[in-house]
């Protein structure tokens, strides 16, 4: 992992480039751990990735509270009611057209190319019912075979503004309401794939669906959202591996959002699609940076995990968000055991390095030093077992190695 | 949150003589406390720790939750979370940074660390990834190396002694720790 990433994951001991030097000390180990506990407790960076900017002047002044009433006043009275017009009116005209041109019998292929145009009509609506003002730099690459987009996720309008370029289809979880009925007879034309996360079946087909999709050029570029959750833009979470372990060319597109009159932020916790939507369409509006980046591919020897790494730092550098590598599973789900079994993992590795050296050491001093006598019975019982440890640090490489290359040799089979 | 904010003057003045903190420092330190106190009851429990996705991950959370615990109630009210924090203030000696690394370890509190207690911390961090028997040997070894009064166990002279004699991990940690403008 890259030395830029903020990381949890970045579990390898503090002094890495002169491991253990000797005199080696058991009071090393954990203490990272130890220290991240710590550090959590007194700022919790985790959470903060999460959290909606405040607009409320700190201090109320006469002022202030002019400003704050003859701004409302403009959103609500003249702001809000044209633009709740014009959502209605993009929603209600594209829902007829699009039936309209599923039940007119054109040719397959220019139903399609139709449709593909109507999406962009559509999102431009979205766009300016919601108020945003977008900037594109760069532009969107064409729609090639085996070329996967990734970007940045901190709401809805990321799709949308997307789709104000070019009709593009995206994977994300299935949803019920207002949104679920825009996902399914809409924008279907773009090929999305829409799952759910709690099916495990579903997730286990998810690869081999995108794979599929990717290859064929008729259908609309495929964006991903590799953070898996809506982040508050300020921060990008870990990239998760789904999209870069396909093999496809990936063109990273950063997304970062001018958050002067109001945070795009969507918390699916505190309000629902169209709530959202409404808050938006109050405010001043909000501005949008869209970087388009040059594609890139998984060099030679690189793991998929520092791949996903370095997509993460392109997007980040270009936004200027903060990286981080938190998984963002953990927004929804209480972390797993597997996730403690992990560090557990990496730790007991570091403690047999240094039983190794212990006993390297040991071994070059003749006789060996006696050691204390042990003082309750359990402790005897471990002593004994003791003499075999050899033999188990022998073992314990031998099963790391074959772990080692088993999963290389998933990885390569997938 | 601002009804939340209820410390005495009494209060206040002990916890600025006993830590050395300011009043703003503490003020802060109150608010971030009745956010983790998610069912207001002026104590953090284990659970309550355990919210926090990336505390709930971390293998040491029984001994980092021990420290702040100083009179063993299974849960942490302010007076123990501000003293536990107060390590990172600004006046905050090397003495007593080696003297939070030490009590990692020393599980009972009785000032040593004994052979069992090293063991459980050691297997505590490692989970099913070592064998007791490993963990044993290490453990062994790092008495003998560590102890220099020969009764079995570590006291904190040994400790703060065997650290200082290994100057790189001495930096390592003490400088580590200095998070005070973070607070």
């Amino acid at each position: 992992m890259s030395s830029k990433t903020d990381s949890t994951h970045d579990l390898s001991p503090q002094q890495s480039a002169s491991p253990f030097r000797e005199p080696y000390n058991l009071f090393n180990h954990g203490w990272s751990q130890f220290q991240k506990g710590y550090q959590t407790i007194i700022d919790d960076n985790f959470t903060i990735c999460f959290e909606a900017k405040t607009y409320f002047p700190k201090k109320w002044t006469f002022l202030n509270i002019l400003q704050y009433i003859l701004k409302e006043m403009l959103c609500d009275l003249i702001i809000f009611p044209i633009r709740f017009i014009i959502f209605f009116v993009n929603n209600f005209i594209f829902a007829v057209i699009f039936i309209l041109v599923k039940l007119i019998p054109f040719s397959q292929q220019f139903r399609l190319k139709l449709q593909k145009q109507l999406v962009l009509g559509y999102g431009w609506g979205w766009l300016s019912s919601l108020g945003v003002f977008p900037t594109f730099h760069g532009t969107f690459p064409k729609p090639q075979p085996n070329y996967i987009y990734v970007v940045n996720h901190t709401c809805m309008i990321d799709y949308m503004l997307l789709c104000t370029q070019r009709a593009c289809g995206s994977v994300g979880q299935r949803t019920p309401g207002f949104l679920g009925w825009i996902m399914k007879h809409t924008i279907d034309c773009c090929d999305n794939i829409w799952f759910d996360r709690s099916m495990q079946y579903e997730r286990d087909n998810l690869t081999r669906r995108i794979k599929t999709r990717i290859q064929d050029p008729e259908k609309a570029n495929l964006l991903i959202f590799p953070e898996g959750v809506c982040v508050n833009n300020e921060y990008t979470l870990m990239f998760k591996r789904g999209a870069f372990e396909i093999g496809a060319t990936v063109v990273p597109v950063g997304i970062k959002y001018n958050k002067k009159f109001t945070d795009p932020y969507y918390n699916t916790r505190k309000v629902g699609f169209f709530m959202y939507c409404v808050n938006m369409m109050r405010s001043l509006g909000v501005g949008a940076d869209v970087y388009f980046l040059d594609p890139v591919d998984q060099k030679e020897g690189e793991s998929v995990y520092q791949f996903a790494a370095r997509v993460q730092n392109l997007i980040s550098d270009a936004t200027g968000m903060k990286a981080t590598g938190f998984d963002g599973y953990m927004k929804h789900y209480p972390p797993s055991g597997s996730y403690m079994r992990k560090i557990q993992e990496s730790l007991g590795d570091e403690v047999c390095e240094g039983l190794r050296i212990t006993n390297d050491i040991l071994h070059s001093l003749s006789p060996p030093p006696p050691l204390p006598s042990p003082t309750t019975d359990e402790e005897k019982q471990r002593r004994e077992m003791a003499i075999d440890v050899s033999k188990w640090l022998v073992d314990k490489t031998e099963l790391n190695e074959r772990q080692k290359k088993k999963t290389q040799k998933e990885i390569k089979t997938d | 949150m601002g009804n939340e904010l209820s410390i005495s003057e009494d209060e206040m003045s002990d916890l600025m003589n006993s830590t050395s903190f300011s009043q703003e420092e503490i003020k802060r330190m109150y608010r971030k406390f009745c956010h983790l106190d998610h069912d207001r009851n002026g104590v953090l429990s284990v659970d309550e720790f355990k919210l926090i996705p990336t505390i709930a991950s971390n293998p040491l959370l029984p001994r980092l939750i021990g420290i702040f615990d100083t009179n063993h109630d299974e849960c942490v009210d302010f007076d123990e979370f501000i003293t536990g924090l107060s390590v990172f203030g600004s006046d905050s000696t090397d003495e007593k940074k080696l003297k939070l690394l030490f009590d990692v370890y020393d599980v009972d509190g009785d000032g040593f660390i004994s052979n069992g207690e090293l063991f459980y911390v050691l297997k505590m961090m490692t989970g099913a990834n070592m064998s007791d028997a490993a963990i044993q040997q290490l453990v062994d070894r790092t008495i003998l190396d560590t102890d220099t009064s020969g009764d079995g166990h570590i006291s904190f002279e040994d400790f703060s002694l065997s650290m200082k004699n290994r100057k790189v991990l001495f930096e390592t940690v003490v400088g580590q720790m200095s998070v005070s403008n973070k607070v």
